[in-house]
């Protein structure tokens, strides 16, 4: 602060500068505490929530059940043109269909959330 | 990083949030910040203005959330309790007159406590602060003329 800008404060102000502000800073192992603490927590990688592979499994096939019901269902696109409905398979065939590629490409799509606080703090100027 | 700036950064949130459980939450809050995107610090401005900017942002966030969830203990009907709670502060050991100057300073709007803060306290030259804040340089002059008058006001009443 300039010598202007000092002389320009409120007399009260002025004085109360020079005794400073009343507080203290903590001691040295507060620190030390604070950065373990932070690079810890720093360093903690993207939070994946996972979902116990039986229910993932449980997931898949409930919807393939339904894919197959639309599919084989009277009037559906696998029905018979004479209106008889084509027996549907059942779910332990629907997930022997399944492929080990199929499986692991499911799992893929729906293990990962994004942690926002990931996102980068914008950096200066920019 | 957190030796050499802990110090300056706790002492500038405790000034902006007067409560030191607060300013152990939004310190580590900082750190963590600024050590996850060290790599995007480019040394354009010195490393204490982008850590005061960091803690900054934190501690308006912080402020802001802490009015959301109903605690806006510093507005004018309660600045007594705000008073007592960083008399009994374990890093308050001021007298009367600075305990009177921190509770004037409350009263100030958040943004506004950031700039006269850094002013009046740590000195900063205006164009450090407007690097800090994002704000223009006379923007940031009127303002801290601004609080300057407010907290003469109300430690003149303190006087009285």
């Amino acid at each position: 602060m300039s010598n202007k800008e000092m002389r320009e404060l409120p007399e009260t102000l002025r004085n109360l500068k020079g005794a400073g502000d009343g507080l203290k800073s903590p001691d040295p192992a507060y620190f030390e505490a604070l950065a373990k603490a932070s690079l810890a927590e720093g360093q903690r990688t993207a939070v994946v929530r996972r979902l116990p592979l039986r229910q993932l499994l449980a997931a898949a096939a409930a919807i393939l059940l339904l894919i197959g019901f639309w599919v084989f269902s009277p009037g559906g696109e696998g029905a018979g043109t004479d209106g008889v409905a084509v027996a549907s398979l059942s779910s332990e065939e629907l997930l022997n269909q399944l492929t080990a590629e199929d499986i692991d490409a499911y799992i893929d799509d729906q293990l990962y959330d994004f942690e926002s606080e990931l996102y980068a703090e914008a950096p200066l100027n920019q | 990083m957190v030796k050499a700036y802990g110090p300056m950064l706790h002492r500038h949130l405790l000034r902006m949030l007067q409560s030191s459980t607060d300013v152990d939450d939004v310190l580590q809050n900082t750190f963590v910040k600024a050590y996850r995107n060290l790599d995007k610090f480019r040394g354009d401005s010195k490393l204490s203005t982008w850590l005061y900017r960091i803690a900054t942002n934190e501690a308006l966030s912080w402020l802001r959330s802490r009015q959301r969830r109903g605690q806006r203990f510093l507005s004018e009907g309660h600045q007594d309790m705000a008073q007592r709670q960083l008399s009994a502060d374990p890093y308050f050991d001021g007298d009367a007159a600075q305990l009177e100057l921190q509770r004037a300073i409350a009263t100030l709007p958040d943004k506004q406590r950031a700039v006269f803060v850094f002013r009046y306290f740590d000195d900063l030259p205006y164009r450090e602060i407007s690097e800090i804040t994002g704000t223009s340089e006379g923007a940031l002059k009127a303002s801290y003329h601004l609080a300057v008058k407010k907290v003469e006001e109300k430690l003149k009443a303190y006087v009285q």
